[in-house]
């Protein structure tokens, strides 16, 4: 095979999204961004949902992208995305939670509101999307939902992380019990753990401390947003079937070492 | 050409990489071997009985593929070594190594003869070590811009016992697991990337077989395998071939050490 032209269509297939809706949320930036473009690239048709002014900033996107702004923190707002998303595209088959808000502060220094923010955008949020998608991806015969969690869910990466870990362990643990409540759906889901992987809304001048700041351990380096969308698309496309329940890491091997 | 072939072909295709699948004469092996000559990989079709690896091998190049057939029995380092020497003598190298071949006979705990004890690793944990000895040894020579991915073949009883009489299975599975994270540790520097797929409930060949054979007809389930745990039902092997395609492709550049399961949902059900 030498290129593009061959791929044969047992392959597109499998991995092809044609027909499918798929919402995303932090989809304005970094690796929800990645992700909604590789959905779009693979035939779905993709609603990017996220602050509004991060959605104002995104321009020449491809005709089967559009945009929506939302507060996942708000069950209003999210259940007008979703009625408008549904109602727009007729159905929504494929969720990804991408919305994160990235905390690092000592325990000490936090006090309940704050971590009340972290936990509101972090697993709150990603439970009303869940709860207001599944009616949808029930009235379509299945669906997938894909989590954007952390390496540092399950295993304490950074000093300072633990408001952020507790958040996205939760949503973890959200996304088995999504997994056994809804198979009967055939809804699958499942969480993605990256490693260190820059997206732009990292502050450049972020310098941690802990284990995950041993970069040595991260054998290939950074990553960067695009090298969680293979998985994505798997877990999004017909041949990630018969995956659900599943922590998956895209960390450069961090969590062996 | 539509949008969709672009990027299934830059993420899941392998055009070229040299690709040796054992125990590749039926079951998921077949369908991983079949799958990656289709994703445009030289596939090897490794297999302890050479009629259905020659079948295998016959059937990829009739549709168009390129693929030859070994026969090996991977517990058998010169068996090994030979595979791994035709291999890079007919295709020029080695990317790609699936280590699913597997030795599965139940037995019962109390009876199981040492020797069906000494089998059960010398196929499935000693076979997975020596076929990824001989593969990283070519991997390495070939440099680390080139680098290679092996992707080996455990099970979900590693993680929750399934099946009773199956002791030395889920312990031979272990070791596998074992070795998926040291190798991939050890040999990431090299740009060799290793992960593992632990299959749920699959109407593989060696099921099949095993359904078939009055001496296997041990109760398949035991006290925790309740049938309502494979949440999304039994896989056929190209649920677990089009994962392993991922786990060697492009698309999973930034994966190692991850042992995966495909597993309909057994674990959290």
């Amino acid at each position: 095979m030498t290129d593009a032209d061959a791929v044969p269509a047992a392959l597109s297939a499998m991995f092809g999204l044609t027909g499918k809706v798929a919402l995303v949320t932090g989809g304005a930036v970094g690796m929800g961004k990645a992700c909604g473009l590789v959905l779009a690239a693979a035939g779905a048709t993709v609603v990017l949902a996220d602050d509004a002014d991060r959605i104002a900033s995104l321009a020449d996107l491809p005709g089967t992208v559009s945009l929506a702004t939302i507060d996942i923190t708000s069950p209003a707002s999210v259940e007008q995305v979703v009625s408008d998303v549904a109602k727009a595209h007729g159905g929504i088959d494929i969720l990804i939670n991408g919305a994160v808000v990235n905390h690092n502060k000592p325990l000490l220094d936090i006090d309940a509101e704050e971590w009340d923010r972290v936990q509101a955008v972090n697993l709150k949020g990603a439970f009303l999307m869940i709860k207001a998608v599944i009616p949808h991806m029930r009235n379509r015969g299945g669906g997938r939902v894909i989590n954007i969690t952390t390496m540092g869910s399950v295993h304490p990466v950074l000093n300072g992380n633990g408001a952020y870990s507790a958040s996205r362990a939760g949503l973890n643990q959200l996304t088995r019990n999504v997994a056994l409540d809804f198979a009967s759906d055939q809804i699958t889901a499942n969480a993605v753990l990256p490693g260190a992987i820059r997206t732009e809304t990292i502050n450049p001048d972020f310098r941690p401390t802990g284990p995950g700041a041993d970069m040595t351990r991260h054998v290939g380096g950074f990553g960067v947003p695009e090298d969680v969308t293979g998985l994505v698309l798997l877990l999004a496309s017909p041949a990630g079937r018969y995956i659900s329940g599943q922590a998956i890491a895209v960390d450069g091997g961090f969590l062996i070492g | 050409m539509t949008i969709a072939q672009d990027v299934i072909y830059s993420l899941y295709t392998i055009p070229d990489k040299v690709a040796i699948v054992t125990g590749a004469g039926s079951g998921i092996g077949e369908a991983t071997a079949t799958l990656m000559a289709q994703a445009g990989a030289k596939v090897v079709v490794a297999d302890l009985i050479e009629e259905e690896a020659q079948r295998v091998a016959d059937a990829i190049v009739a549709a168009g593929g390129q693929a030859i057939a070994i026969k090996a029995d991977v517990s058998e380092e010169v068996d090994v070594q030979a595979m791994a020497a035709r291999t890079v003598e007919t295709f020029g190298g080695i990317d790609i190594l699936v280590n699913n071949a597997a030795y599965r006979p139940k037995a019962d705990f109390f009876e199981m003869a040492v020797e069906d004890w000494d089998k059960m690793h010398a196929v499935n944990t000693r076979g997975t070590f020596l076929c990824s000895r001989e593969a990283i040894k070519v991997m390495r020579a070939q440099g680390k811009e080139r680098g290679g991915a092996i992707v080996n073949v455990s099970t979900i009883g590693t993680a929750l016992p399934t099946i009773v009489n199956n002791v030395h299975y889920d312990s031979s599975k272990a070791g596998i697991n074992s070795i998926t994270k040291s190798t991939a540790s050890e040999f990431a520097a090299d740009g060799i990337r290793i992960n593992a797929v632990m299959p749920g409930g699959v109407d593989s060949g060696g099921s099949r077989k095993m359904r078939a054979d009055p001496s296997m007809n041990l109760p398949m389930r035991g006290p925790i395998m309740m049938p309502g745990r494979l949440l999304l039902g039994v896989a056929q092997p190209i649920e677990l071939a089009s994962a392993i395609l991922f786990l060697v492709s492009p698309a999973s550049s930034y994966m190692t050490g991850h042992i995966m399961a495909v597993d309909g949902g057994y674990l959290v059900g």
